[in-house]
């Protein structure tokens, strides 16, 4: 494998990560999130400012997914009270805050951000092996939780919250929970990253970088983990394998997003299901 | 004493622009429960045609009112085409078709007028005021006379005229004015073209104001006009407005006090997150 | 005298400038099946609301058995033993109706996010599930979707679900409404079957027929406040509550 091929496949992990920690927030457990991408930040700038530190790695990483964790929570606590569609607001103000934070501040790297961050020590064989291993832990994570208790209540939480109550869900609880982790998750995908690019800056994280995830997530289908997945590394490949049309990149995105919304809003998950129906029907 | 008064008559300036682009969102979210970003693409469409029809015809009259009929009615057209045929659908479907078009348009400016940016050939409403020490631009004018005749416009529409007591008895209960005989789709399609109109007028003062057009001059108003009509109520146009004006105030001091932690663009997520951790339902907003 | 598991205390509940309900006071015995009625708009349902938590008193106590709840929420008066069959069916539509009925079976195992998360197994509340909706006539359709069903099979559906928390008292929001008299009467006969198994049942409903026939004991409502309280025979022939229903002059000044 080429350099530049083992480059790719790192960062498809670290995608499909991202993709699945916010299905997690918003397929999982219903919970619109405008601003994922300041979770990954959160990740990112942890692993980078404690590594510029000195720390290793295996020291930096879980505090990445405690730092983005606690933010999440933060986050979470605050979308407790508010509606659905100030739910979308809030989230997004708070993915501006956090670029509007690290801008301003010097310590955190400010506009120009942080780079030269340490070599892990692995060579890039060595960390897209690691990388993948995260990958699949994530994946069989989020597999076992679907199917646990906890996926359950999270589809009573998703699917309607006063009645969710009326059963003994404490509804607060599991939104926080499903924060908690997906930001947490995010995180991860985060710290990984910084020690891919082994830089950061803030235009990593904005609010074009949610709406990306947030794509990953609905081309894939609402909740769906293998959608999730397959988006996360179509959405990553294609504008290598088109850069032919890079100057277009971003208009085919767009286009792509608005018609597959309008025409197909369950995303591959939905359109595969319509396909096996369809063939079902057949047989 | 006087760097006061003018941060906020600059605040006052910005917040008159903020409502113009933040009504044309409540108007929408009012009525159809949506988060129609893709109306930062109509603001930025409405900046470039001022421009546009101003250098073609030398007239800037002409170019402000163009401007605003031909994006009233791409906002018609933006409903019909892509918001009504999905309006079954869950709320999320929207929003990401919505932040899709979005997306293409910026991108479509990009591509057809240059990503730099364009420039008035003759300037409308050059020069300044000057009085009491203090400098107004002639511009900055114009965006407030602008601003109150258009919003004041707007109001006596809805309380005076037939069809604007039948948009409000639309938005209040859509049902109970359809066994009124009010066409819902005539009301819906009168929404968005006031809403974008507004937007536009928006845009082409923008552009006056800095000399430039450029393809991403929608993205940080509209999102700030978000936190606004989440401020300001969701939906309560009056609210709107003093959530668009106390905000631009606030961010003109704001940005003085606070630069050290926060940037200027950041202070409306600050302040919505703030208010809606005290009130959940926004400053104006109705407790459910 | 047997002390009520659940008491209501001088509740009020104000809206604006609006009171929906002003201080009512009543008692439900343990097994009884009480029946709250009274003309539309007369608060029953906001009563409801203030006796579950989504309303807030604003002035009153809840009591369920000598533990005052009044300002516990939803989810833990639920977890107390207060179960709520919603008036507009709400069901989880995204799963089939004995997964509804399944996540309200699992109750233990949701009590915090931890716990769920480490809960794998559903056998023991599928079991619950399955004698639920028998209990309710419904179990047939165990693999069916909502959106699939019709009304009368939803409304069954909340009972049943509200059933699977084992609650100590059942509150019903007019269970009746929107189905056919034949309909109407079957789960009528399955709600008294379910009060006769043991189950402590509060019945708000406007089919009077139906609530004649199967309540012992009636609470009358009207425009916020209580009218009548006793023996249902007895309360229809009270003239206040012939005057609410019907409007007409009271009998007796």
């Amino acid at each position: 494998m080429s350099a530049y091929e083992i480059s790719l496949l790192t960062l498809v992990g670290i995608h499909v990560m991202l993709a699945l920690s916010l299905n997690l927030i918003t397929g999982f457990c219903g919970q619109i999130s405008l601003g994922h991408a300041a979770f990954y930040g959160v990740g990112a700038y942890t692993a980078a400012l404690l590594a510029k530190a000195g720390f290793w790695m295996w020291a930096t990483l879980p505090a990445s997914v405690v730092a983005a964790g606690a933010a999440g929570l933060l986050v979470g606590f605050c979308s407790l009270r508010v509606r659905d569609d100030f739910l979308a607001i809030a989230t997004m103000g708070a993915g501006f805050l956090f670029i509007g934070i690290v801008r301003q501040n010097d310590a955190l790297g400010g506009e120009l951000g942080i780079s030269r961050i340490p070599d892990p020590g692995l060579e890039a064989g060595g960390f897209l092996a690691l990388v993948l291993l995260f990958t699949l832990l994530v994946i069989a994570f989020c597999v076992y939780l679907k199917r646990s208790w906890l996926g359950f209540a999270f589809d009573a939480v998703a699917a309607d919250e006063a009645a969710a109550q009326t059963i003994g869900v404490s509804v607060a609880d599991y939104k926080l929970s499903a924060f908690a982790l997906g930001t947490a998750l995010a995180g991860l995908a985060g710290g990984l990253y910084a020690y891919y690019l082994r830089s950061v800056g803030i235009e990593a994280f904005g609010f074009p970088v949610s709406i990306l995830i947030l794509a990953m997530v609905v081309i894939g289908g609402m909740g769906s983990i293998a959608g999730s997945v397959v988006a996360a590394v179509l959405l990553t490949l294609l504008p290598e394998w088109f850069h032919f049309i890079s100057d277009y990149k971003l208009l085919v995105f767009g286009g792509l997003l608005f018609a597959i919304m309008r025409f197909a809003p369950g995303g591959l998950a939905g359109w595969a299901a319509d396909l096996l129906a369809a063939l079902k029907s057949r047989t | 004493m006087n760097l006061l008064v003018e941060l906020g008559v600059q605040g006052l300036i910005n917040g008159a622009i903020y409502a113009l682009i933040a009504t044309g969102l409540a108007m929408v979210f009012g009525l159809l429960r949506i988060l129609h970003i893709a109306h930062a693409g109509l603001f930025a469409l409405g900046g470039y045609l001022g421009l546009v029809i101003t250098n073609a015809s030398g007239s800037f009259a002409l170019g402000l009112a163009g401007a605003m009929l031909l994006v009233g009615v791409c906002g018609m057209a933006m409903y019909r085409l892509c918001y009504e045929p999905i309006l079954d659908k869950p709320p999320y479907v929207a929003l990401i078709a919505s932040v899709g078009l979005f997306i293409a348009m910026e991108e479509l400016f990009r591509l057809v007028f240059g990503a730099y940016g364009r420039s008035y050939r003759r300037v409308p409403l050059q020069g300044a005021l000057e009085f009491a020490g203090m400098r107004i631009k002639y511009a900055e004018l114009g965006v407030a006379v602008l601003t109150v005749g258009l919003l004041v416009g707007l109001a006596l529409f809805t309380s005076r005229t037939r069809v604007g007591i039948a948009w409000r008895a639309t938005v209040t209960d859509s049902r109970m004015a359809a066994s009124f005989g009010v066409s819902i789709a005539g009301v819906r399609y009168l929404n968005f073209f006031i809403g974008s109109a507004l937007a536009a007028a928006a845009g082409v003062m923008v552009g006056v104001l800095n000399n430039l057009v450029e393809p991403g001059m929608g993205g940080v108003p509209s999102y700030k006009a978000l936190a606004i009509i989440v401020l300001g109520g969701l939906g309560n146009l009056n609210g709107t407005l003093v959530a668009a004006l106390l905000l631009g105030l606030v961010e003109a001091y704001g940005s003085i006090y606070l630069s050290k932690v926060l940037d200027r663009d950041s202070i409306a997520f600050a302040a919505l997150i703030a208010v809606l951790l005290v009130r959940p339902q926004g400053l104006f907003g109705l407790r459910s | 005298m047997t002390d009520p598991l659940l008491a209501v205390e001088g509740v009020s509940a104000r809206f604006g400038g609006v009171t929906a309900v002003d201080g009512v006071s009543f008692d439900v015995s343990p097994g009884e099946l009480l029946g709250l009625i009274g003309p539309n708009g007369a608060g029953k349902t906001t009563l409801l609301r203030l006796i579950t938590g989504i309303v807030r008193a604003n002035g009153g106590r809840v009591v369920l058995g000598g533990r005052d709840i009044t300002s516990l929420p939803p989810a833990r008066r639920a977890r107390l033993g207060l179960a709520l069959s919603h008036q507009i069916v709400r069901p989880f539509r995204n799963m089939t109706l004995i997964d509804n009925v399944m996540l309200a079976a699992g109750g233990e195992l949701t009590v915090t996010p931890w716990r769920a998360l480490c809960s794998l197994s559903r056998a023991g509340a599928a079991r619950e599930a399955h004698s639920k909706l028998g209990a309710v006539g419904i179990d047939g359709l165990e693999e069916k979707w909502p959106s699939s069903q019709p009304l009368g099979v939803l409304k069954r559906l909340e009972v049943a679900r509200a059933l699977a928390t084992s609650p100590r008292v059942l509150l019903l929001d007019e269970p009746l409404a929107g189905l056919n008299p034949q309909e109407a009467r079957r789960l009528a006969d399955t709600i008294v079957a379910l009060n006769r198994s043991g189950v402590t049942v509060v019945l708000i409903e406007h089919n009077l027929g139906e609530v004649l026939r199967i309540c012992a004991r009636l609470v009358v409502l009207d425009n916020g406040v209580k009218i009548a309280d006793g023996a249902a025979g007895d309360v229809m022939l009270d003239s206040g509550v012939r005057a609410a229903y019907l409007g007409a002059q009271p009998l007796h000044a």
